[in-house]
């Protein structure tokens, strides 16, 4: 029988799964930043995509009002499937004897 | 007009009566400040969905984009990104943590008393913040819709909402601000897609992204509801009293009253000191001539992603998911509905600029959503009308009651019992939050009283910029560094938020122009990065707090496997 007490405030298990989610978190974090300062930073750049038409709209409203949206959403999915299969590998590991 | 009296009226019965079938359960004062926590992810997205689309997204994103054009189109992006930030690094920890309110987080990571009152302090800042812009939705949206002075509105949404607060709590109000959030999406997009379908982007040579200033597309008779001063860009005869007068390029005073007639073709003069937007200008993210352009875009988007974090009537409804996980879909969730919502407010500034330029003229560019649909004859017209009053209606209530129950907790739980009565029974905390809840909507309607020259997009959008100074790093740092230690927390929640609530006060007193002006106006991307080195640098220089490693293990550890480790959390 491990004593409770020394397994919670074993160091190892909080640098473990700190060093884990953080890793997962800052990726995700990294392409989200691509996506939202990535986009001003091309309009400064390049002033005349604003000439570009996607359908009715200039390429920054397509982008800033329709195209970022589901962007967002592929970021926040694939990082809830990815954190949740970190965790169970965690969660096993765990177990371990 | 009778169609929208009977919509608006459906949705404030709606809310009292959801709301009042909520109080039954509603007994204890954790039920008042957080609902009970058996909501499932869909219905808990729903809810704060609705809590957060406030009368910035309904209203204030149309306005702002119908005036600036490309710069504001940040706005909705930024608003629906804070919830990415939010999942990586907030939700699942905070919801394993069980802090109810980010003050209950602040005091139970650092055990001490003093953060939570300055959290507190900061809830107060931001919560009144946000609900200024609320009030004065609600006070141009009556004035419009049923022309009674802009006071009537503020008044009257502020009571109802104080209302519904001191007498509903937290248990009822889920499930109204389900409500709202369908009631808002149904709108937006309903009557976006019937506008677009019904006037179009364009009409012959007007289109909405084309060069020059807006002209008038028919003879328009406007009436100023007060005195305004106008630039006028191009000189044009103008019908005052019934009698032709010439309007040289300048500005004019109109008295308030006044009504005066355009003629169909004559470009449009602007209420606005710099004048109506170029429509190169208005086209473009980055106009020509503007220096700081990129700086203030920046700015607005490191708010935004940061702030939603900060948010407290936000941030509180994590609780109400049952573990780490669900809070981490809700969020995923909320991304999807809020995303979707986005896509439709803008739509109506675009088709402002060419069927209502005679916003330009009163400076009512945030009316632009509830103008628009007036244009419909016919039964269809009333319709839409309604349905977009209904819409405005619950975006002012249900985030105005958020905020307040957020106001209300700070004043009586965090700063009055703790101080004061720390020996409170729980009947008289239940009163003190009633308390708190009227003097804290009091507060609310006297400032809304006042703010109708700032556009609602402006004002959310320095809520916002105060919640990423102030709660951004204690938030961050809190949960995923051991170090960080109670006075390093403090100084730089302090640092932060006051910063940035200086900045946007010294910028509501007038324009300093340059890069100090750009700054002041958008303090978040010095503001933020401030408080973080506060933080960091003083919490180096102190001893690290007791038990830190067991509260970040709490917070990180995988349900399944603290179970397995037999740590209680």
């Amino acid at each position: 029988m491990r004593d409770d007490r020394d397994t919670a405030l074993d160091p190892i298990y909080l640098r473990t799964v700190l060093k884990v989610n953080l890793i997962t978190s800052l990726v995700h974090f990294g392409i989200f930043l691509i996506v939202m300062l990535g986009g001003p930073l091309v309009f400064w750049l390049f002033p005349g995509l604003a000439t570009v038409y996607v359908g009715a709209l200039p390429l920054p409203w397509f982008y800033l009002g329709i195209a970022g949206f589901p962007m967002l959403v592929i970021i926040g999915w694939h990082y809830l499937r990815e954190v949740e299969e970190d965790e169970e590998e965690f969660s096993d590991l765990v177990d371990a004897p | 007009m009778t169609l929208t009296t009977v919509f608006v009226a459906a949705v404030i019965v709606a809310t009292f009566t959801i709301g009042l079938f909520g109080v039954r359960i509603a007994r204890t004062t954790s039920d008042f400040f957080v609902a009970t926590r058996a909501v499932g992810s869909i219905w808990n997205a729903s809810a704060i969905s609705g809590e957060y689309l406030s009368a910035a997204s309904f209203l204030g994103i149309a306005g702002l984009v119908m005036k600036y054009g490309a710069k504001a189109m940040w706005f909705p992006l930024g608003y629906a990104a804070g919830y990415v930030t939010l999942l990586l690094f907030v939700a699942a920890p905070l919801r394993r943590f069980g802090a109810y309110t980010i003050p209950d987080f602040a005091e139970g990571r650092f055990a001490s008393r003093s953060l939570r009152r300055i959290a507190a302090l900061m809830v107060l800042v931001i919560g009144w913040f946000y609900l200024i812009p609320q009030m004065k939705g609600a006070g141009v949206t009556l004035e419009l819709l049923a022309g009674v002075p802009y006071w009537v509105g503020v008044v009257v949404v502020g009571v109802l909402v104080i209302a519904a607060v001191a007498f509903g709590g937290m248990k009822g109000i889920t499930y109204v601000q389900a409500f709202h959030f369908w009631t808002k999406l149904t709108a937006i997009s309903f009557v976006a897609l019937a506008m677009l379908i019904i006037l179009g982007f364009s009409t012959g040579d007007r289109t909405p992204f084309a060069d020059g200033l807006p002209t008038f597309p028919t003879d328009t008779e406007v009436t100023f509801a007060r005195d305004t001063r106008l630039q006028v860009p191009q000189s044009i005869v103008v019908i005052l009293d019934g009698a032709e007068v010439a309007w040289s390029v300048g500005s004019v005073e109109v008295a308030g009253g006044t009504k005066v007639g355009f003629s169909a073709g004559d470009v449009v003069p602007s209420a606005d000191p710099l004048g109506a937007v170029d429509g190169t200008a208005w086209t473009v993210p980055f106009p020509e001539g503007e220096r700081y352009g990129l700086l203030g875009a920046v700015s607005l988007v490191v708010a935004t992603v940061l702030g939603t974090m900060g948010l407290p009537h936000i941030l509180v409804r994590f609780y109400t998911n049952r573990d780490a996980p669900s809070a981490r879909r809700t969020a995923v969730v909320i991304l999807a509905f809020v995303g979707v919502f986005y896509l439709f407010p803008w739509i109506f500034g675009v088709l402002g600029r060419v069927w209502v330029p005679e916003l330009y003229v009163t400076g009512d560019t945030d009316t632009v959503v509830l103008v628009l649909p007036q244009l419909v004859d016919g039964l269809l017209g009333s319709f839409l009308s309604a349905l977009v009053a209904a819409g405005a209606f619950s975006a002012f209530i249900s985030t105005s009651s958020g905020l307040l129950i957020s106001v209300a907790g700070a004043l009586s739980h965090d700063l009055y019992a703790q101080l004061i009565r720390p020996e409170a029974s729980a009947s008289r905390r239940l009163w003190y939050f009633r308390s708190g809840a009227v003097i804290g909507g009091l507060v609310a309607i006297l400032l809304g009283l006042v703010a109708r020259p700032y556009d609602i997009n402006i004002l959310v959008g320095w809520a916002f910029a105060i919640a990423a100074s102030a709660f951004c790093p204690l938030l961050i740092l809190g949960i995923w560094w051991r170090r960080l230690a109670a006075r390093g927390a403090a100084l730089g929640m302090l640092t932060g938020g006051l910063a940035a609530t200086a900045a946007i006060l010294t910028t509501m007193l007038g324009d300093v122009g340059g890069l100090a002006g750009a700054l002041l106006a958008q303090p978040a991307v010095v503001t933020v990065p401030l408080s973080f080195a506060v933080m960091i640098l003083v919490s180096l220089r102190s001893r690290p707090p007791r038990h830190a490693d067991l509260m970040l293990l709490r917070m990180h550890l995988p349900e399944r496997a603290a179970r397995k480790l037999r740590l209680v959390v």
